[in-house]
């Protein structure tokens, strides 16, 4: 199978609109009121990473579902910037997300081919959502692909 | 039976990723490693705490002067064990409807911004296929950034 993937491409298998401001980690990220989100007001910084228990309890959940499907991370007990960059999405300041998940599938890609590690392999389900697209556009389907 | 079950939950394929596992980090990194060579190392390591503690007892039993080796030996071997643990783990993505059943606050949320439909679409995957796909993966536009 050969596939172009783009943003359009991903905003069809993912069925997420490619709306909103296109940002990935290595951007600063501006004009994001993200310190609402913690209980204390004192935060100004999350450069290092805090713990998620200084999160207000309505993030808990959102932030494991961001870090399982969207990250795809183990650090279950941090919240890192970025973290509250897509959190923020969920109140009126949304994100590409196809963009976003086309430069964290280049970067895995591109740190994979160099390290030939497991470890640093991830976005697995995501790999399925394209293929099953792709393949469904040819009239195939998953499991004569695997076969 | 923390062996036993690690063995059994070694595979990522059959891993069953129940809430407890999404909630802690522990387990999830202990039980995500993959790969015959590593739950070959992991049965070793995991079983050294044991058989430290029986060699300290043989050696108090024997009647040893100095049994410090021994008694710092479960010490060493958990160490060991913990940084075992955090070894390099295959990050693999759960089930996407167990994940919404196990957290129905956030349901609310996600139905609101239209991830929930992308997040159930995540129906298991292959890891030969993901390991396939990141080795030709490559970006077309211009040159790499």
């Amino acid at each position: 199978v050969q596939l172009e993937v783009t943003e359009e491409f991903l905003s069809q298998a993912m069925g997420l609109p490619a709306v909103g401001q296109k940002w990935f980690k290595n951007a600063k990220v501006e004009e994001v009121p993200w310190t609402l989100m913690f209980t204390s007001r004192k935060i100004t910084s999350c450069d290092r990473g805090m713990p998620v228990s200084s999160l207000k309890p309505r993030w808990h959940d959102l932030l494991a579902i961001v870090k399982q499907f969207i990250t795809c991370e183990g650090r279950f007990g941090l919240v890192f910037l970025y973290h509250l960059r897509l959190l923020m999405s969920f109140i009126g300041f949304p994100l590409n997300m196809p963009y976003f998940l086309l430069r964290s599938l280049y970067k895995m890609g591109k740190r994979f081919r160099k390290q030939r590690s497991d470890s640093s392999l991830f976005h697995h389900g995501l790999i399925k959502i394209i293929l099953v697209h792709q393949l469904q556009s040819q009239n195939d389907c998953w499991d004569s692909f695997i076969i | 039976m923390r062996v036993l079950w690690f063995l059994k939950c070694s595979d990522p394929s059959t891993y069953p990723m129940p809430r407890w596992h999404m909630k802690y980090n522990m387990p999830l990194l202990f039980c995500m490693v993959s790969g015959f060579t590593k739950s070959l190392t992991h049965l070793v390591i995991n079983t050294l705490p044991v058989v430290s503690i029986i060699t300290t007892s043989i050696g108090k039993a024997r009647g040893y002067g100095s049994v410090a080796f021994f008694q710092t030996l479960p010490v060493y071997s958990l160490l060991i064990t913990s940084l075992f643990n955090m070894a390099p783990v295959v990050r693999v993505e759960p089930n996407g409807i167990q994940t919404l059943l196990s957290y129905d606050n956030a349901r609310d949320d996600l139905e609101r911004n239209g991830w929930h439909l992308f997040i159930e679409k995540f129906k298991g995957f292959n890891l030969r296929v993901a390991q396939e796909f990141a080795l030709t993966f490559r970006w077309l536009q211009g040159k790499d950034r």
